[in-house]
């Protein structure tokens, strides 16, 4: 039996359309929009790694929304840090020591308040991959955590 | 691309790419050791290009590691943006080209990638030769309060990041004369961190008692808080439920690390929003010069708290009528057919 349920359409024309659009921050101008096609995008998502995550990083970025995507191309959960609180050491912690994650992803910024107490660097610790993206740690950082056992991740690109 | 390696590979921060997307990128040299990355026409997720030829030249530049082969470490934009370490970028040229302009100043060099905030880097011309550090960053003020007109508030300078190097320092700079920047910013990376390092030190020398610390802390935030927000500030309200932003939590924190002795204890990057009260702050502060344990949050202290502030209901007091006479009240439905 087929399953498929788009029989009207055609693959190889559907997959050049745009599945979204995001602009650039304006940092050198207007922002710009970049165009996204569906191709594209599932190649993007195909690239994950299979891991149970929580995400610290706003989904109005490309990393952001990119990890989130991955997450449901590999049927794994995905946590959304809530918007609504301030990215603060304990509230990080906090959730950290509730829940159970495999990958942690966030901006240098994130790991720098984790990276303030001992119990913030073993919850780093435990994750089998703390990514970061967005901008670049600062060195006397990631030596410290890596030092402790954190397997840190640089991501360039989204 | 990812600094996924191998175990006791400790270069966490040099990014290695794929065998897929491996033959898509390709490494052009912008400066000694300092190369721009390129990606090629046909990457499949690649969804722009800038050059004729279907490539994207990313403009991020990137440093090889010394052994490893393949595994670069992000260096900085080619075009010069500087992104802080949480994710704001400040685009330096203006700010710069104001203060340069100043007759004691030959060169003026923003810098703060990664850091929480921008600091200043200035050269010192000729004339400035018989004044002291201090003498020029005080004769720069009003130029720095200028080039703050333009610059957002997370980019605020401020004197303590305004770091002067020696006369006739030399420095890294194209034949035009114009500082080639990532050069720059890896001559005088010790110089540059030695800046944040004694911007950090707690030096306040000032012992309050914690009804001083909460007055000493209203009176600095209301110097911070644009006046409609101030007039919200009681002493257990929430920081952030009035706006507060990390800009602004920065400042404070800046003015409490300077001016209130802390036993030498360092205050948390983010203390303003652990404690997100002038009475959870007060009490912090008041508790690394005396010791003890910190209070961090008592979610049932912070429940009662709230219940006993809302639990206050003034009654009802109906006003006089003043107006002598026969009143109409008209009610309306929007649905005519329902009974009400």
């Amino acid at each position: 039996m087929d399953t498929r349920l788009c029989q009207h359409l055609q693959p190889e024309l559907e997959t050049k359309k745009i599945s979204w659009i995001i602009h650039s921050s304006g940092s050198t101008g207007l922002p710009k929009p970049i165009y996204q096609t569906h191709n594209a995008a599932l190649n993007n998502y195909a690239s994950n790694l299979n891991l149970r995550g929580f995400i610290t990083l706003p989904l109005y970025h490309a990393h952001g929304i990119s990890s989130v995507f991955r997450s449901i191309y590999s049927k794994k959960q995905i946590y959304v840090y809530s918007a609504k609180l301030p990215l603060t050491h304990q509230n990080l912690l906090k959730i950290m020591q509730k829940y159970k994650f495999d990958i942690f992803y966030g901006v240098p910024y994130a790991l720098k308040l984790l990276g303030e107490s001992p119990e913030g660097i073993a919850a780093l610790a435990k994750q089998k991959v703390v990514m970061f993206g967005g901008s670049a740690c600062p060195d006397a950082l990631g030596d410290k955590l890596v030092e402790h056992g954190v397997n840190l991740i640089s991501h360039y690109g989204t | 691309m990812t600094s996924f390696r191998r175990p006791g590979d400790k270069a966490w921060d040099y990014v290695r790419a794929g065998d897929a997307v491996k033959p898509y990128l390709q490494w052009e040299e912008r400066g000694p050791g300092i190369f721009e990355l390129v990606v090629l026409d046909g990457w499949s997720s690649k969804v722009a290009s800038n050059r004729s030829d279907g490539s994207y030249a990313t403009k991020d530049l990137f440093t090889r590691h010394p052994t490893i082969p393949n595994a670069w470490k992000y260096f900085a934009r080619l075009d010069d943006t500087i992104v802080l370490m949480n994710g704001e970028k400040v685009v330096p040229n203006t700010f710069e080209h104001l203060i340069r302009h100043e007759k004691l100043v030959a060169e003026a060099v923003l810098f703060g990638s990664g850091k929480a905030r921008p600091g200043l880097m200035i050269i010192p011309s000729e004339a400035a030769k018989d004044l002291s550090a201090d003498d020029i960053r005080r004769e720069l003020v009003p130029a720095l309060n200028k080039a703050n007109k333009d610059m957002p508030g997370y980019a605020q300078m401020t004197l303590d990041m305004v770091e002067v190097l020696p006369v006739g320092t030399d420095y890294p700079r194209t034949d035009k004369g114009t500082v080639i920047r990532a050069a720059f910013y890896r001559k005088f990376e010790s110089e540059i961190e030695k800046v944040y390092d004694s911007a950090d030190v707690p030096s306040g020398e000032l012992c309050l008692s914690e009804s001083e610390l909460k007055e000493y802390i209203r009176a600095e935030l209301l110097k911070i808080l644009p006046s409609p927000t101030s007039g919200l500030l009681a002493n257990d309200t929430d920081f952030f439920s009035i706006g507060v932003d990390s800009l602004q939590a920065i400042q404070l924190r800046t003015v409490l690390s300077k001016n209130i002795q802390t036993d030498k204890n360092k205050l948390g990057s983010n203390i303003v929003f652990d404690f997100p009260s002038i009475n959870a702050l007060a009490e912090e502060l008041y508790r690394m010069r005396i010791g003890g344990k910190s209070n961090v949050v008592s979610v049932v202290d912070k429940m009662q708290e709230l219940i006993s502030k809302y639990s206050v209901f003034e009654p009802h007091v109906a006003m006089k009528k003043t107006n002598e006479g026969n009143y109409l009240v008209s009610l309306k439905s929007k649905d005519s057919s329902s009974n009400c």
